[in-house]
């Protein structure tokens, strides 16, 4: 278990390696997600997995690199399609 | 904004996900492509807006994840259109009302004339009748130009036509022109002669020569200023020479005046009885609405007609008629000699203000009014004084031959 994931972080080096080169953008390479944030009010997710969790205080949400936590009050999910999700509302902790 | 309205437009619901694991159904519904926004989570499961189209997708998922979907409300035109499945006959007869306006609308409805006042109305739509223009003809089949051409020669007091069609109206209007002035030709020669008997007043001659002086008396028909200059040395005749005649005459002629009134006469009263009748004409169909029974001998039958027109321009061939019938009685009565020579002086003041109003002016009026039994009669004379003279052209080859031969005789009597 443990070499497979020593190899999957040198195939991570890697390809790491070649975005840089290449100046590919990260989320493309290496399946980041990448979160706007506009204040405390809204924050928008791109290149989501799925939703775990979700109540109108706490939510997580799952990406391909590991899981977001929200901590807040009215939580409202605005939108969500395949790759995006949008959440509005009093947010006041995140976590990775 | 524009998204909202392409969500009514699809039409999208309203629905309330409870069970054991929503969260998996909203990933499982993002997965698919199936849109869904506006999630908010509620005491057992959660509220969310699903476009209508999804909302058909997901009943394999709601058995996946064991889940109870209830559907709270349900917004959109689509979901319009099924209240009117019901309705069928509703959204029908509304087609069929907006065929119909806009078929007649490709009628003309009604024939406006404007502008006219030597002609009526009826008289010139009569006209138009018979060019093959009236009222429910086809649009396309008024020729407006030609229309034109034939109404101002047809007509010879009108000077300008123009054809308008807006809506379904077919406006047409009119400048007429009294007395069109001659243009006359200053070259040809003519003479002026005397269109009534009289005595001249005065002449003052600006062309020709005249054969008149004041106070002469003159019947109809004789020459007053003619065109033919004779050149004279010591009362021979030299040369003759030609002209076209002007000259300002003014005459001194009788107007006779005869008027008459009887003292006995009809009149007509109205009582007050009135039967009102209305009714509506569509097309060529009269339908009465009430039809009083009308038992007076004697009466008059007054019609109001009103037309329906939609924004100024658009006729209907829709009409409401209002008739009134209102009685008279035929009583005689007996004018007072007092009340006729009225009537009379009145007469008689009207005609001599319309004998001035054409610029004649009154010398001498020499009328006497006499009353017998059964009528008062006004009998007399009116001197005028007016303005007269007809020109008549004549052929410069005939007189001069007329002339020749006076010459030829001239010539063979000198030695």
């Amino acid at each position: 278990m443990t070499i497979s994931k020593k190899k999957k972080e040198k195939n991570n080096d890697k390809k790491f390696h070649i975005a840089e080169i290449l100046e590919v953008p990260r989320d493309v390479a290496l399946g980041d997600s990448i979160i706007t944030l506009t204040g405390k009010r809204e924050m928008l997710i791109e290149n989501y997995k799925g939703i775990v969790e979700y109540d109108e205080q706490f939510l997580k949400v799952k990406t391909k690199n590991g899981l977001i936590e929200l901590e807040g009050n009215h939580f409202l999910i605005t939108y969500l399609t395949d790759e995006e999700i949008k959440i509005t509302g009093q947010i006041k902790k995140i976590k990775y | 904004m524009l998204l909202e309205i392409w969500k009514y437009l699809r039409g999208y619901v309203i629905i309330n996900v409870s069970g054991f694991s929503p969260e998996r159904f909203i990933n499982l519904c993002a997965n698919r492509g199936i849109y869904i926004w506006n999630v908010k989570s509620v005491n057992n499961g959660f509220n969310l807006y699903i476009s209508a189209k999804g909302f058909k997708l997901i009943r394999p998922l709601v058995k996946k994840t064991g889940c109870k979907v209830r559907i709270t409300k349900k917004i959109g035109l689509p979901f319009r259109f099924l209240i009117f499945r019901k309705r069928k006959i509703f959204l029908f007869g509304m087609i069929i009302c907006m065929a119909i306006v806009f078929l007649l609308s490709l009628f003309i409805w009604k024939i406006d004339i404007e502008g006219n006042s030597m002609y009526t109305d009826e008289h010139l739509i009569k006209f138009l009748n018979t060019q093959s223009h009236f009222v429910g003809m086809w649009k396309k089949d008024v020729k407006c130009s030609e229309l034109e051409k034939i109404l101002l020669k047809n007509y010879g007091n009108i000077n300008w036509v123009t054809c308008e069609m807006t809506g379904t109206k077919l406006l047409i209007q009119i400048e007429e022109g009294r007395n069109n002035i001659k243009i006359e030709d200053l070259s040809k020669s003519c003479d002026i002669l005397s269109n009534k008997k009289g005595v001249i007043v005065s002449i003052v001659t600006r062309t020709g020569s005249p054969k008149v002086v004041k106070g002469d008396v003159v019947e109809e028909g004789d020459v007053l200023v003619s065109g033919t200059l004779e050149i004279k040395e010591l009362e021979e005749i030299k040369a003759i020479e030609f002209t076209h005649s002007d000259a300002d005459i003014y005459m001194k002629t009788i107007y006779p005046y005869h008027d008459e009134v009887n003292l006995k006469y009809v009149n007509k009263i109205y009582t007050n009885n009135k039967k009102k009748d209305k009714a509506l004409k569509i097309l060529n169909f009269k339908l009465n609405l009430l039809k009083p029974r009308i038992k007076y001998s004697n009466y008059d039958k007054i019609t109001t007609c009103d037309e329906i027109c939609l924004f100024d321009n658009f006729y209907l061939p829709i009409s409401t008629h209002k008739t009134s019938y209102e009685e008279y009685k035929l009583i005689e009565e007996t004018y007072t000699n007092e009340q006729a020579t009225n009537i009379i002086n009145e007469n008689m003041t009207r005609y001599l203000k319309e004998l001035e109003d054409s610029k004649k002016q009154i010398v001498n009026n020499e009328i006497e009014i006499i009353e017998s039994t059964d009528k008062i009669v006004a009998d007399g004379i009116i001197v005028v004084i007016e303005k007269i003279g007809e020109k008549k052209y004549f052929d410069e080859n005939e007189r001069r031959q007329g002339y020749e031969e006076y010459f030829r005789e001239d010539d063979s009597n000198t030695p």
